[in-house]
């Protein structure tokens, strides 16, 4: 690390760069995980000047913030729902592949109303299925796999946009249902009309980037 | 800290209201230093703290400390109301003759013995008008180009000012 750089890293870290200078410093910053490490350093170095200022915050503000929170959900009966709301797509969309004998990108899938915006119903050849919904408000990914084969290794989930070349969204587990946190980075490919797919990969998933095992499942992302 | 906003993330509502109470007084003097007058910095808190609420789970506790992050979210809501308005921090500054004294007072410098704030030490070894850009850039959010426009002092001048001083941090911090 040049002593410039640091300075540009420190720079970047108290936001004194102009809006093109900062986009040139960020784009480096994604490759070069040394200058990407000192801008993290300054800002944690930075950021105990904000004691100086401290003053506490007038009466009544945590009330106004606790009415603006969604619902009155605490983290268990939200689990609960993203659950059953899982359970009963997957069942629904079983339902049809078998009634009806049709891919599922084809199926129009009937969901029950619930507080997902945004579902996938998975299915491949070998049989595995297995229900997504996603809430793009949180970026909470809930996976859950009724039949789900991960191979020798681990299960891998995929965002392929429309176009596009798939994307991680990381290992899931291919036993049970189980809310993922989306990465903040990937989030805006989780749209309708977008594939998800799932590889089967080795321990820990595919080491390129790329998905590099069999794709055992695969269906659209569609809206509620 | 960590664990309350793995918790937040979770949807743990009690865990926020823990997170509230540790860092409003922080967030909120943030808020103030962008917002003097008030009403705005207290939409401010409230904006970053639905925000926290939300992106909890993109908390990377690898990648910066909770308190790093806490204050990055807020000076960003802060900074983006400021230029949804239309406006800049532009109060002057005048370095020469320094009339706001942002110097921590007794009670501040209290919380400068923390191990953690090597910074509130450091920052008072440099000449007070160095120090006072600094603080500019950190809680006005200004650029080099705002910063040269408050003083009045060339866009250059400004710039090797403060990168001297930045050496200068860096030096005392590590």
């Amino acid at each position: 690390m040049t002593d410039e750089d640091d300075i540009l890293a420190a720079e970047f870290a108290l936001g004194l760069l102009d809006n093109s200078e900062a986009a040139a410093v960020q784009a480096r910053a994604r490759t070069d995980a040394p200058l990407s490490l000192r801008i993290a350093w300054w800002r944690d170095q930075l950021s105990p000047l904000a004691s100086e200022v401290a003053t506490p915050a007038p009466a009544g503000i945590w009330k106004k913030i606790e009415a603006q929170l969604p619902g009155n959900d605490n983290s268990a009966t939200m689990m609960q729902r993203w659950r059953a709301a899982a359970l009963a797509a997957m069942s629904v969309a079983a339902a049809l592949l078998v009634f009806i004998g049709m891919q599922p990108a084809d199926v129009p899938v009937v969901v029950p109303p619930i507080p997902a915006p945004m579902m996938a119903a998975l299915s491949g050849e070998k049989g595995a299925v297995v229900a997504v919904s996603y809430d793009a408000v949180s970026g909470k990914l809930m996976v859950a796999p009724t039949t789900l084969d991960p191979g020798k290794g681990d299960a891998e989930l995929w965002i392929i946009p429309e176009g596009g070349t798939p994307k991680s969204l990381g290992v899931v587990n291919a036993k049970l249902a189980e809310p993922y946190m989306v990465p903040v980075t990937v989030r805006s490919f989780i749209l309708p009309g977008a594939t998800l797919a799932i590889s089967q990969e080795a321990k820990g998933g595919s080491k390129t980037g790329a998905p590099t095992g069999v794709v055992v499942a695969a269906g659209k992302i569609f809206r509620t | 800290m960590v664990a309350a906003l793995k918790r937040v993330a979770d949807g743990d509502r009690a865990a926020l209201q823990d997170v509230y109470r540790r860092t409003s007084a922080k967030l909120y003097g943030i808020a103030l230093r962008i917002f003097p007058d008030g009403d705005d910095a207290e939409d401010v808190l409230q904006d970053a703290f639905i925000n926290i609420w939300q992106k909890a789970g993109s908390f990377d506790p690898a990648r910066a400390s909770p308190i790093t992050w806490l204050v990055a979210l807020t000076r960003n809501r802060a900074i983006d109301r400021l230029r949804a308005k239309g406006r800049r921090v532009m109060a002057p500054l005048d370095l020469a003759d320094e009339i706001v004294d942002d110097r921590p007072d007794a009670e501040q410098c209290l919380i400068a013995h923390e191990a953690d704030a090597r910074i509130l030490a450091c920052i008072e070894t440099l000449a007070k008008d160095d120090a006072t850009l600094i603080r500019t850039a950190f809680f006005d959010g200004a650029t080099y180009a705002d910063i040269a426009e408050r003083a009045s002092t060339p866009l250059g001048t400004v710039k090797s000012r403060i990168r001297r001083a930045l050496m200068k941090l860096k030096v005392c911090l590590a």
